[in-house]
């Protein structure tokens, strides 16, 4: 993985309280790439946004393809978040941390799922049905994901000179592609 | 009734974010800081009540993910001697 890490992921993961039944074979993919992203980066839990750098990562799927067309590839986004975090410290009146003041060993046994994957995963589960699919595709989840009006992800996007709901038009329109 | 779509950054935005931030920047301080201690000596119930909890909130916390590090957790439960 490209995020800095020594805390690669090597434990059991039992997908929290996701909707199992929600996630076809390649979106679970796509989940257990989101816990690796999670835990390199030391979160307690996934976040939408660690879904949505498990998306970018994997550059071969449709969702990524668009993303990239539309400028916002794995390191523009993994870029845009850690301004997000810097910023959102400074308006607490926080200077951001040095990483290797924050690195620390070992990880979680158990992977959480927080309510901005889960709403994601919902979100991307109504496009998916919405089209008269049983498949949820990356697409879905990307789309789940940027439909997220404020946020860490949002915020991130913003701050980075991305407009959402373009990246949304384009996520969905590839989605309809096929 | 029209809903307000609010702006991702400023204001409020702002204020809910730094929350946000803080939170996720106290656990990995915690993380860390506790790794750190452990591996200067501390005992659990040192860095319990260093932290102003429980020790078991702290073994709860933490022993799991430090079990499978080169620290030695065996021991922590007796007074460091120094």
């Amino acid at each position: 993985m490209p995020a800095s890490s020594d805390r690669k992921s090597t434990a059991s993961h039992q997908g929290g309280s996701l909707p199992e039944q929600r996630l076809r074979a390649d979106v679970r993919g796509l989940v257990q790439l989101a816990i690796v992203e999670a835990s390199n980066r030391g979160a307690g839990a996934v976040e939408a946004e660690h879904l949505l750098l498990a998306l970018l990562f994997d550059r071969r799927n449709r969702a990524a393809t668009a993303l990239a067309a539309a400028g916002l590839d794995y390191d523009a986004f993994a870029a845009a978040l850690l301004t997000e975090r810097e910023n959102s410290l400074r308006a607490a009146g926080v200077e951001p941390i040095a990483a290797e003041r924050l690195a620390s060993a070992g990880q979680r046994s158990r992977t959480t799922f927080s309510a901005s994957a889960k709403q994601a995963l919902a979100a991307g589960h109504r496009v998916s049905t919405s089209r008269r699919s049983h498949t949820m595709r990356h697409t879905d989840v990307a789309a789940g994901v940027l439909s997220s009006q404020v946020g860490t992800v949002p915020r991130a996007l913003a701050y980075a000179g991305f407009d959402r709901s373009e990246l949304l038009k384009a996520v969905v329109s590839a989605t309809q592609e096929g | 009734m029209d809903t307000v779509i609010p702006d991702p950054l400023g204001g409020p935005a702002d204020e809910l974010a730094a929350v946000v931030a803080l939170r996720e920047l106290a656990d990995r301080l915690e993380d860390a800081a506790v790794e750190r201690a452990l591996r200067a000596g501390w005992s659990w119930s040192q860095v319990a009540e260093a932290l102003g909890v429980t020790r078991q909130a702290v073994h709860k916390k933490h022993l799991r993910r430090l079990a499978g590090t080169d620290i030695d957790l065996r021991r922590r439960n007796a007074r460091v001697v120094r």
